[in-house]
């Protein structure tokens, strides 16, 4: 390893910090740098000046790995419409409200995402995923109820996405088989089995599959240190921005839309 | 939001041990409460999960009635705290093996046959989920109390507690860990703060080492690497505090005094341990060979090495400290206040995001799919690579049949060793060499000693030792081929753990004759 200049040794760390399902404890050279990361002051400033041109953010170096983030504008950020393929409006809707479902029946309040780093979340299935939203869609249901002055959404309203976010969510029948044991594709349990796939492909959830019940899945220490140091802070911000946007205290960005094919522009977001 | 900090100025589980306590005033002489009494009260609310597991056991399924569900849980937190951070921590079925013969005892008492399954039952569904309070989601205990104040009389407070909790380790495994409110319960009943009960254990351990109470000074030593432990989170916490918002940590005189007190105390600790470690090898040295005393000292040096790889682990951590200020104080500064704050998913975030028309809730969702996913990786395109997949011939259609040829065995290369041939060498003469019955872990305990041992030659030592347990058998003529003139016997479920090692223990017992032996010196 000395051979190696410190350039190169620092984006091979980032390399391994890219593959989120490998662990040190896997690769003797991965265990290696981090261990330089964290003994050697000019290795650690490298990697960061490294990572901060890619758009990167280290949030964490220790016996678990190199936990990244990234900006919104670089190009390791997610395009949401790689994994929103469908050009439906409710379709996109419903995939990123399963992804919020999941964060939300993980850390319900807040200081769940203050406990020890010794705490491991208990593992969770799809149904109670699915049974977090549709919890907080009937609250939503029944005090539109209650108000008598509200009325149903105009089939034209219905049409341009301006009826509330809620009804999308209850319209969708929870589960329904579709011939194998899975859940229909419409259906929003399957919308939460597709982000669970997603996220134990990424490293980020694991999956315990038993004979006797559902499939449950744990969080992984990357996603709770994820949540918990960066994501739970900035989506929040992300949506208090939507809502100054609506209420005209902020200007929308005029070239973003809701994404329909994979050459709309990338939302443009302040970043921490 | 003003839940999630209403929460937080609340009375959490993190509350340091030594809150200030009611201003005490004289009465008659007498001061109206202490703050040694409130430690008390909380300790006493701190066993009361755990005699609420024996109130609820009249309630419990008639199979498991029988077991003494205090009794096993006292047992199941001492098996977890005695390997906690070490490599063979517990998960909740490696601690139902660690419990069956409690388990088996408690059933042959009641006159129940044991039943394996039962007893998983019972540890998983009952012990550890009750332990882990998996009926309230895991949430912590909660328990008021109410204590004296001068100025306000009556205090009423809220106790928030956890005993157990999963831990996932850096390769993944999930293992069962104590609280640090559950460890000191246990260990020293909330009396001492982190630093105070760390100099009280090694000091202990000094005293037992000098007075040859070897036996206790492994417990000692153990109770001092679980506190070091603790040292380290408590840094770690404010690390992350910091990056999480810089300003909710006091950087300008508190946590400076921390990391200084923390170098002081790696300072001290590391000069203390090397102390133990130099006492416990004079006294091993004055030890015939194979006494019971080496082998526990050798336990002892071990452990106070782990405290050790503790310090220095927490020597790097507050090497990090300052640079982490510095840039998160750089990235943070022009963050507005109130966006650092954590929010509550379910009410600040998952509401009024289903309460936005669709159109700005799925914008909003995809702003925010990006920062739940983390980074994922560009695919790039490489065109030449492209063009050789393009223009590569066409494979030849098989119509799903694959011929197999035969490889001679004489091609490949010799098989690849795992211990090089003197260490098998080494561990072989060593296992020769034994001339009357003796067990493994003896064996293993003097070879230990040797200063030439490696962990190699112990691990070769004790496979050896168990294939001479299960010896292969010739197919043809049934004959047990031996590698070695001895004969390997069960201890029926007995352990050892030596060194990095750990597994049944056997009784070797030497053969007479050697002609079992198939000589060619099978490799390991």
């Amino acid at each position: 390893m000395e051979t190696r200049s410190n350039h190169e040794l620092a984006g091979r760390l980032l390399r391994f910090g890219l593959q989120p399902k490998l662990r040190p404890a896997q690769s003797s050279e991965y265990r290696e740098l981090v261990e330089r990361y964290q003994v050697r002051t000019d290795f650690r400033g490298e990697v960061r000046e490294m990572a901060k041109g890619l758009g990167l953010r280290i949030l964490r170096a220790d016996d678990y790995g190199l936990i990244l983030v990234s900006s919104a504008d670089s190009p390791f950020a997610l395009d949401p419409s790689d994994y929103r393929s469908s050009g439906l409006a409710d379709a996109r809707l419903l995939d990123g409200l399963a992804w919020l479902g999941i964060l939300t029946t993980v850390f319900p309040r807040a200081e769940d995402l203050q406990e020890d780093e010794d705490f491991s979340p208990r593992p969770i299935t799809v149904e109670e995923v699915d049974n977090t939203v549709r919890r907080i869609a009937d609250v939503l249901k029944s005090r539109y109820r209650e108000e008598e002055d509200l009325e149903d959404p105009t089939r034209d309203e219905v049409e341009q996405g301006l009826q509330d976010a809620w009804r999308v969510y209850d319209e969708r029948v929870a589960t329904g088989k579709s011939g194998g044991s899975r859940s229909s594709s419409r259906s929003t349990q399957r919308k939460i089995e597709r982000a669970f796939d997603f996220f134990v492909d990424r490293g980020l959830f694991m999956c315990h599959s038993e004979d006797d019940g559902p499939d449950r899945y744990r969080a992984t220490y990357r996603f709770k240190a994820m949540v918990e140091d960066a994501t739970a802070a900035r989506i929040y911000r992300a949506l208090q921005d939507i809502q100054e946007e609506m209420d005209g205290r902020a200007t929308p960005d005029p070239t973003e839309a809701p994404e329909a094919t994979s050459t709309s522009p990338r939302p443009q977001h302040q970043e921490d | 939001m003003s839940k999630a900090r209403d929460a937080r100025t609340g009375t959490l589980m993190s509350e340091p041990r030594d809150a200030p306590s009611p201003p005490s005033a004289p009465n008659s002489g007498e001061e109206l409460w202490t703050s040694s009494l409130t430690q008390r009260l909380r300790v006493l609310l701190c066993a009361d999960p755990l005699l609420s597991l024996r109130r609820g056991q009249a309630r419990a399924a008639e199979e498991i009635r029988h077991y003494d569900t205090l009794t096993l849980a006292v047992k199941a937190m001492s098996l977890i705290i005695e390997r906690q951070g070490l490599e063979d921590e517990l998960n909740p079925a490696r601690l139902t093996e660690k419990l069956r013969p409690l388990l088996v005892a408690m059933d042959r008492d009641a006159g129940v046959d044991p039943d394996e399954d039962r007893h998983r039952r019972f540890v998983e569904d009952r012990l550890v989920a009750s332990l882990r309070n998996d009926d309230a989601g895991r949430r912590p205990f909660e328990h008021d109390y109410t204590v004296m104040d001068e100025d306000s009389g009556v205090e009423h407070r809220r106790f928030r507690l956890r005993l157990l909790r999963d831990k996932e380790l850096p390769d993944g495994d999930i293992v069962l860990r104590l609280t640090e409110p559950a460890i000191n319960l246990f260990v020293s009943a909330l009396e001492h703060d982190i630093e105070d009960a760390q100099a009280a254990a090694e000091a202990v351990l000094e005293t037992q080492l000098a007075g040859g109470r070897f036996g206790k000074a492994e417990e000692s030593a153990k109770q001092a690497r679980i506190l070091s432990l603790q040292m380290g989170r408590e840094i770690l916490k404010i690390l992350r505090e910091t990056r999480r918002d810089i300003r909710r940590v006091d950087w300008t005189d508190h946590v400076p005094d921390k990391i200084e007190q923390a170098y002081d105390h790696i300072d001290r600790r590391i000069t203390t341990e090397q102390n133990i470690i130099e006492t416990a090898r004079k006294h091993r040295d004055h030890l015939e060979t194979g006494h019971p005393d080496a082998r526990r000292l050798y336990r002892v040096i071990e452990l106070v090495r782990s405290c050790r790889l503790q310090h220095i682990k927490l020597h790097h951590q507050l090497m990090n400290a300052r640079d982490i200020f510095l840039e998160e104080q750089a990235r943070q500064s022009f963050t507005p206040y109130g966006t650092m704050e954590l929010p509550d998913l379910g009410e600040d975030v998952l509401e009024p995001l289903l309460r936005l028309p669709a159109t700005r809730a799925d914008v909003a969702t995809g702003r925010m799919m990006p920062m739940i996913s983390g980074p994922v990786t560009p695919k790039l395109l490489s065109l030449a690579d492209a063009l050789s997949w393009f223009l590569q011939p066409r494979r030849r259609y098989s119509g799903g049949r694959v011929d197999v040829e035969e490889l001679d065995i004489a091609e490949l290369g010799p098989e690849p060793l795992r211990y090089p041939p003197e260490v098998q060498a080494g561990a072989e003469e060593r296992l020769r060499s034994i001339e009357d019955p003796t067990l493994l872990s003896e064996v293993l305990g003097d070879v230990a000693q040797e200063p030439d041992a490696t962990e190699e030659l112990l691990e070769c030592l004790q496979l050896l030792a168990h294939r001479a347990y299960g010896p292969d058998i010739d197919r043809e003529s049934g004959e047990v081929l031996r590698q070695l003139p001895i004969e390997a016997v069960s201890r029926n479920g007995k352990t050892f753990q030596i060194a990095h090692l750990y597994g049944d223990d056997l009784e070797l017992h030497p053969l007479t004759t050697n002609g079992q032996e198939d000589g060619d010196g099978n490799e390991v």
